[in-house]
């Protein structure tokens, strides 16, 4: 079969459904724009379903609960689409659930009913639009022969593997709880109100009024209404939590176009998808997810022949495993492919200028894996050509810093290449750390936080009579004063008398001097606000305990500042251990 | 409410900056800095909240005094002194933030403004409305002057907020402060 061509036509029907007009659409009387809108939203999500559901089909052991429940989708939509006068997606449902009932959903059917799904989301594209889809109904279904079942495909057979009995089968996707459906903003509005509860709640408690009488039936109620917020607070955050699960199917249908555009033989292990995140995590995972598993099928999992050559079985194995450690979620991709090329990888390296040629021989294994992170060595083709795992690894690493996340890798060549990448559950919390300068108090992402310390006299070192720097176990590192860095009036300028919080960002260390630190605690982050945008210094602010506004330090421009300012006065890239300083204070 | 639909103070007309709006009758807000009476449209304030500490932003616009926690929300507070170039508020008793929601950058912005004292919530009819002064053959009057509210004891020079926040015509509507209402003449030194 000649897949390539396949999946090409149906990207062209996907395309042509929602592109070129074939004339305005107006959907039944009775239908508003918002009743409409829903049933475009409803329907694209049960795409996803139903997709989903095609490929289930690929595993015998599913075959016959996916085939009903594609079966029951298709009627679904038919009837739905029939109902707001969506007369080609009824049409093309109503073809398509003869054909299922023609043949069933036997795997090698699969390429076309996924192409169905195709034109669906055009015709839905299109309809959003106001168009009628193109091509038609009619064509689409004479151009993906739905009425002549068995065309090209075998004729049904017998479900390869039943069901082993006595095993429950996982619960129709839908048959949960009944849910209801709300809009973004309103959720939003709801955890605003509750933020506000929260605070005249503090307020009546510590109101001085109150303070002097104080009842038994006084203190239970305040002490009921704090539990009942707290309570409030928590279900606010867990409302915008949505599961890994639509994601990581996107990832299951490219993981199935890939491999079979690369004619590799790839099998995919999904786990953890129930595991729930902010909506707005998810949503910002789903491009770099793709692109590692893009990365593990064209350059880490080899080809068959490869594979046997290198005893291994035919099958590329790729497992993708989300679960919790600490208080964020860790996202696992795993392949069984050919590992890392370190060499070609430090040889880039050296020629891009990241490391020096002396330092490049000194790299332990595992500092060589984490160069594909580097930026700049990432775009290299060589590195693509080679070695594979360079393209499109800055987007990744750059799309993980934006969610505060961390990326690691760690690679057994010949064997396979793990990367894993860590992300908080939600964007709205983080915990902080509270640090006072002069009168003013900034705020410290404690997840970048290694220690604070007061700086010894003898560790010291001035460079040039303006960069200051210090010995830290062997480690020099530069230090950056925030009063002045932030225009703060009257902080303490003894270096002696002052704290020293280091901070490490994106692999550079970084010692901050402050006055004091002052607490740490999880904080509720807020954005600026459009008034000051363009603001590179900070990347938000928090409310302290006092209800007092405090801002966040932004460590990427502290970073950029490190970068900048260190970069001609010591070997700056990973170890600074051989650069002495020039002079030494005290 | 008995206040008018108001074409003149539409947001979105205000907020693009071209044409100069005009104030119809209604109720207004009244405030007094440096010495002279101003009037917002009653419909643009949220709300009036005693002065509280304000966190500096760094490296922000001299005319924004910082930001503010307000309910659990994060709002920047305007120094109306600087925008005017009558130099930096210094609290008193009296001083005020007025909260308002503001069509500027293309958002709709709730903003704090920080003022001397607030007057009163006052009905000006359009018999006490006069259009913005010509000042002089050269000058037109500045855009956030949007009309006079006259009555027997003071001038109230009524502003286009949206406008002020997102235009730069301060220095004008300082003179114009100057030239209309006399009894203003004590902040000229403030603005040089």
């Amino acid at each position: 079969m000649d897949h390539d061509g396949e999946r090409e036509a149906a990207a062209r029907l996907g395309a042509e459904a929602s592109g070129a007009a074939r004339g305005g659409f107006t959907p039944a009387a009775f239908v508003d724009d918002a009743l409409f809108a829903d049933f475009l939203a409803a329907e694209t999500a049960a795409l996803g379903e139903l997709e989903r559901d095609i490929l289930k089909g690929e595993d015998p052991e599913r075959l016959e609960a996916a085939t009903a429940a594609v079966k029951r989708r298709v009627h679904t939509m038919k009837g739905e689409a029939a109902l707001v006068g969506a007369a080609d997606v009824a049409t093309f449902c109503h073809a398509l659930e003869d054909f299922l009932g023609a043949s069933g959903l036997v795997p090698d059917l699969t390429d076309r009913l996924l192409e169905a799904t195709d034109w669906l989301a055009g015709a839905l594209t299109a309809y959003g639009r106001r168009q009628l889809p193109t091509p038609s109904a009619a064509d689409a279904i004479a151009r993906l022969s739905l009425d002549r079942p068995t065309d090209g495909a075998e004729p049904a057979r017998p479900v390869a593997a039943p069901l082993p009995s006595g095993r429950s089968l996982p619960a129709a996707p839908g048959v949960g709880p009944a849910t209801v459906r709300v809009s973004l903003p309103r959720v939003d509005q709801l955890v605003e109100a509750i933020g506000e509860l929260i605070t005249v709640e503090a307020a009546l408690k510590h109101s001085p009024e109150l303070a002097g009488r104080r009842s038994g039936r006084l203190c239970d109620t305040l002490a009921q209404l704090g539990k009942v917020s707290r309570d409030l607070q928590d279900i606010g955050l867990r409302i915008r939590m949505v599961p890994l699960l639509s994601t990581f199917h996107k990832l299951a249908r490219l993981v199935r176009d890939q491999s079979r555009k690369h004619g590799k033989d790839v099998r995919l292990t999904l786990q953890g998808e129930g595991i729930e995140l902010d909506r707005g995590v998810v949503e910002q995972l789903g491009e770099p997810l793709a692109h590692l598993v893009r990365n593990a099928i064209d350059h880490g999992i080899e080809g068959r022949r490869e594979r046997v050559a290198a005893g291994k079985s035919e099958t590329g194995q790729l497992a993708i495993t989300a679960f919790h450690e600490g208080g964020n979620i860790a996202i696992q991709i795993d392949d069984d492919g050919r590992g890392l090329d370190r060499r070609a990888i430090a040889a880039r390296a050296v020629a891009q200028n990241l490391v020096s040629p002396t330092q490049a021989a000194g790299l332990t294994d595992a500092e060589v894996d984490d160069l594909i992170f580097a930026p700049g060595l990432s775009t290299a083709s060589a590195v693509t050509d080679t070695s594979g795992r360079g393209l499109g690894m800055d987007i990744v690493r750059r799309a993980v810093v934006a969610l505060r996340g961390s990326l690691s890798v760690r690679s057994r060549p010949g064997r396979g290449t793990t990367i894993k990448l860590l992300v908080p559950l939600t964007l709205a919390v983080m915990n902080g750390t509270v640090v006072a300068v002069g009168r003013e108090r900034f705020v410290l992402p404690t997840l970048a936080v290694i220690e604070s310390l007061r700086p010894a006299p003898a560790a010291l070192a001035t460079w040039a009579g303006r960069h200051d720097m210090l010995h830290l176990r062997g480690e020099v590192v530069p230090l950056l004063w925030l009063g002045s860095w932030l225009g703060v009036q009257d902080y303490v300028t003894e270096v002696t008398r002052a704290l020293c919080v280091v901070v490490e960002c994106r692999g550079r260390r970084v010692g901050l001097v402050v006055d004091d630190v002052v607490s740490q605690q999880p904080t509720v982050i807020r954005s600026l606000g459009p008034t000051f945008e363009g603001q590179a210094l900070l990347s938000g602010a928090v409310i302290l305990a006092d209800g007092l506004v405090a801002l966040i330090v932004n460590l990427d421009a502290v970073t950029a500042w490190a970068a900048g300012a260190f970069n001609s006065a010591t070997d700056h890239s990973r170890g600074s251990q051989a650069w002495t300083p020039p002079r030494t204070l005290g | 409410m008995d206040t008018t639909p108001n074409p003149g103070l539409n947001p979105s007309a205000n907020a693009r900056g071209a044409a100069r709006s005009r104030a119809a009758a209604g109720k207004y807000m009244t405030f007094r800095l440096d010495g002279q009476a101003y009037g917002v449209e009653i419909l643009r304030v949220k709300e009036l909240i005693r002065l509280q500490e304000i966190t500096r932003v760094p490296q922000a616009n001299a005319v924004i005094r910082g930001v503010i926690n307000l309910r659990g929300k994060i709002i920047p507070v305007v120094d109306l002194r600087q925008k005017f170039g009558m130099g930096c508020l210094v609290p008193t008793e009296q001083t005020v933030i007025i909260v308002m929601q503001l069509p500027v950058f293309d958002h709709d912005l709730e903003m704090g403004v920080l003022v001397d004292e607030v007057l009163e919530v006052r009905h000006l009819s359009d018999g006490q409305i006069e259009p913005p002064p010509d000042l002089g053959p050269q000058e037109a009057a500045p855009a956030a002057l949007c009309g006079i509210g006259k009555d027997d004891k003071q001038v109230i020079l009524l502003l286009d907020i949206a406008k002020l926040m997102s235009g730069g015509d301060t220095a004008d509507l300082k003179r114009a402060a100057i030239l209309v209402a006399p009894t203003s003449q004590e902040g000229v030194g403030h603005g040089a």
